[in-house]
């Protein structure tokens, strides 16, 4: 097994064209293993929790006592917005040279997720939906811990388009 | 052999960092012992907060009340931490008493 140079790895890249960076990459991962990793999510809220989420009877206490604080309150709690993220599974490049070894960078596909739940001024909930970011590829260099994507631009904005619908059935 | 050690160990480094961590309600009544004090309709909340003190998140004006919790020896501690393990959910009756509490365990982020 052959030691990786790493002493280039830190160029973005975002900075380098589309060619340059794979070329680079090619070369930095060349000498390196391939390790699959499985998938992974983290403050995952289960589809049965979503499911015991019932417009009409579910009270903001019951909301929190299942599922803890969340991640944004809107004005006058009017509506709760719950955050985890996923990874679809990753491949870790390693090396592995005499007396060392290391993780060179980790690529795959991770995506961010949202549970968004409407009160009512009574407390009860009016509505919820689970929305789902696009997936997106990221790479993270030295280590095998995939990025935590932020989700606060696409995902944060679908939210919002969603809390901002008017009601199907006004009372 | 000192290579195939180390492929190894990196190998066992990333089958057990790709674990999961959903919401979860504690249900588990030998972890909920640690809060048996927490009693409906028998505990006031100035017993609550002279046990756990001031909450970290307060909802419908102190109605609800929530407290972030780290496990130390089988014992819960009150942090302030943003990303707690675990969140203490308490709500009150009007009178202050308690209404009912719960557990979760929880992994947030931003």
């Amino acid at each position: 097994m052959s030691t990786c140079y790493l002493h280039t790895a830190k160029t973005e890249s975002r900075k380098l064209p589309r060619l340059s960076f794979w070329i680079a990459s090619a070369v930095l991962l060349g000498g390196c293993v391939p390790l699959p990793m499985p998938g992974s999510i983290e403050g995952g809220i289960s589809d049965e929790a979503v499911r015991r989420i019932q417009p009409g009877t579910t009270t903001r206490a019951d909301v929190l006592s299942m599922l803890g604080n969340p991640a944004e309150r809107l004005e006058n709690d009017s509506a709760f917005v719950f955050e985890w993220w996923q990874s679809y599974g990753s491949v870790a490049f390693v090396t592995g040279g005499p007396g060392a070894a290391g993780p060179v960078a980790t690529t795959g596909q991770v995506g961010c997720h949202a549970l968004a739940i409407q009160f009512g001024p009574d407390g009860v909930v009016t509505r919820a939906k689970v929305i789902h970011s696009k997936k997106k590829t990221s790479t993270v260099w030295f280590s095998i811990d995939m990025p935590r994507p932020s989700c606060t631009s696409e995902l944060a904005a679908e939210v919002k388009a969603w809390l901002d619908e008017p009601p199907k059935n006004p009372p | 052999m000192k290579k195939v050690l180390s492929a190894v160990a990196v190998l066992l480094v990333c089958v057990l960092c790709a674990c999961s961590s959903t919401v979860e309600r504690v249900s588990d009544p030998k972890e909920l012992q640690a809060l048996g004090f927490l009693q409906a309709n028998a505990v006031s909340r100035r017993e609550v907060e002279g046990r756990l003190g001031q909450p970290g998140t307060i909802y419908e004006n102190g109605r609800i009340v929530t407290y972030s919790l780290a496990k130390r020896d089988d014992r819960f501690e009150v942090t302030g931490s943003a990303a707690p393990e675990y969140t203490l959910v308490v709500v009150y009756r009007a009178d202050d008493t308690l209404e009912k509490w719960s557990l979760v365990k929880a992994q947030s982020f931003k």
